[in-house]
């Protein structure tokens, strides 16, 4: 028997490709490029406007929404199975872990935790001091050579 | 007896190979690595990112005012580029399974084009900040821009959007290539497995830059 004939006679179970439909119009890319186009273009406008501290998260909610538009549509996600989805979901979810716990570690740093300061004393420039944080007895300026 | 001869360990236009059940599932099993591939390639820019995001938690200030420093109009012209340029590549692979081969080549070919401007900004963008002094590292030399976190800025900068040159490059090296096979009639009916990974590639490096826009252009 050849691996033809084998091919042939078994059930196909495996996720399927999406079927060919030769009369299929190409006008759902266009309309899904034409939503990228205009999510670029508010993204440019909303950053335009002072957001203050909402900006990069509404900068990155559009990024994320033309991200998600891209994978769905263009790289056809919508129409594939569990296991595409978990390995997306896998790279999502470590993203998300490496760049959140970075974020929360940087957020809560307190003076003793500050990298680049503690021969030098707090550097100004970097972190405002915030005094009420610090100990009445606590060395401005630390033991080390001087700059 | 199966003709062991005939056994392919490479599939040469869609054969099916001695350890797959069915095209189909040749097919998905191509499919499952590359989009594997393609984790490992959002981890490998996530290391940057990081980066990125502690640097501009440590130096808000600095970050926002040296976004202010970079071309919006390049990033914003950039962006539309490479969207676009997806926009070609997944018409491409809807015509190609339609058997429209003079489509599909003249879609990848405007793609590479698309890539290609893409490269040319990126290169007049790099060589405008080099003569303006926003060098990388230690070799940063504007006086009008100092600050502190200045040249880790730019120093990201380089680094990111250079590491997603590089990827553009490697993506309009397949593009070219896909668009040479697709002219000689190599995609036909459901063999399209090539295109579709190449596609799938190209697709990535555009979703990275759409994060990458507005971390550097836009705040």
């Amino acid at each position: 028997m050849s691996r033809d004939e084998g091919a042939r006679g078994r059930k196909d179970t495996a996720p399927s490709r999406p079927s060919v439909n030769h009369r299929a119009s190409a006008g759902p890319y266009v309309v899904v490029w034409a939503l990228l186009v205009v999510l670029t273009l508010t993204n440019f406008a909303t950053s335009r406007l002072d957001l203050g501290r909402y900006a990069l998260a509404v900068a990155l909610v559009i990024g994320g929404t033309q991200a998600s538009v891209v994978a769905l549509y263009f790289m056809h996600l919508k129409d594939h199975g569990g296991a595409i989805r978990l390995v997306v979901a896998t790279c999502v979810v470590f993203f998300l872990t490496l760049v959140g716990l970075t974020q929360a570690d940087v957020a809560r740093r307190f003076l003793p935790a500050r990298p680049f300061e503690n021969v030098h004393g707090p550097s100004p420039t970097l972190f405002p001091p915030r005094s009420a944080e610090l100990p009445d007895d606590f060395p401005r300026r630390a033991v080390g050579p001087a700059p | 007896m199966a003709d062991v001869t005939r056994v392919t360990i490479a599939p040469v236009r869609g054969e099916l190979v001695a350890h797959f059940e069915s095209l189909p599932k040749q097919a998905h099993a191509a499919r499952f690595g590359m989009w594997i591939f393609l984790g490992t390639e959002v981890l490998l820019f996530t290391g940057l990112f990081v980066a990125f995001a502690y640097y501009r938690a440590v130096y808000t200030d600095t970050f926002t005012a040296a976004a202010r420093h970079l071309s919006v109009v390049f990033g914003t012209l950039m962006t539309v580029l490479l969207v676009t340029s997806s926009l070609f590549v997944a018409l491409a692979q809807h015509w190609s399974a339609q058997g429209r081969r003079a489509a599909t080549v003249l879609s990848l070919a405007a793609t590479l084009a698309l890539g290609l401007a893409f490269l040319g900004l990126k290169g007049a963008e790099w060589g405008q900040h080099l003569a303006e002094g926003y060098a990388p590292g230690r070799f940063y030399a504007n006086h009008d821009f100092v600050a502190p976190g200045a040249s880790l800025f730019f120093s990201l900068y380089y680094l990111m959007s250079g590491l997603h040159a590089l990827h553009v490059i490697a993506g309009l090296c397949v593009i070219a290539w896909l668009m040479w096979r697709a002219s000689r009639a190599e995609f036909v009916g459901l063999y399209q497995t090539p295109l579709e990974m190449g596609a799938l590639y190209w697709h990535l490096v555009e979703v990275i830059w759409l994060f990458l826009y507005p971390l550097l252009y836009l705040l």
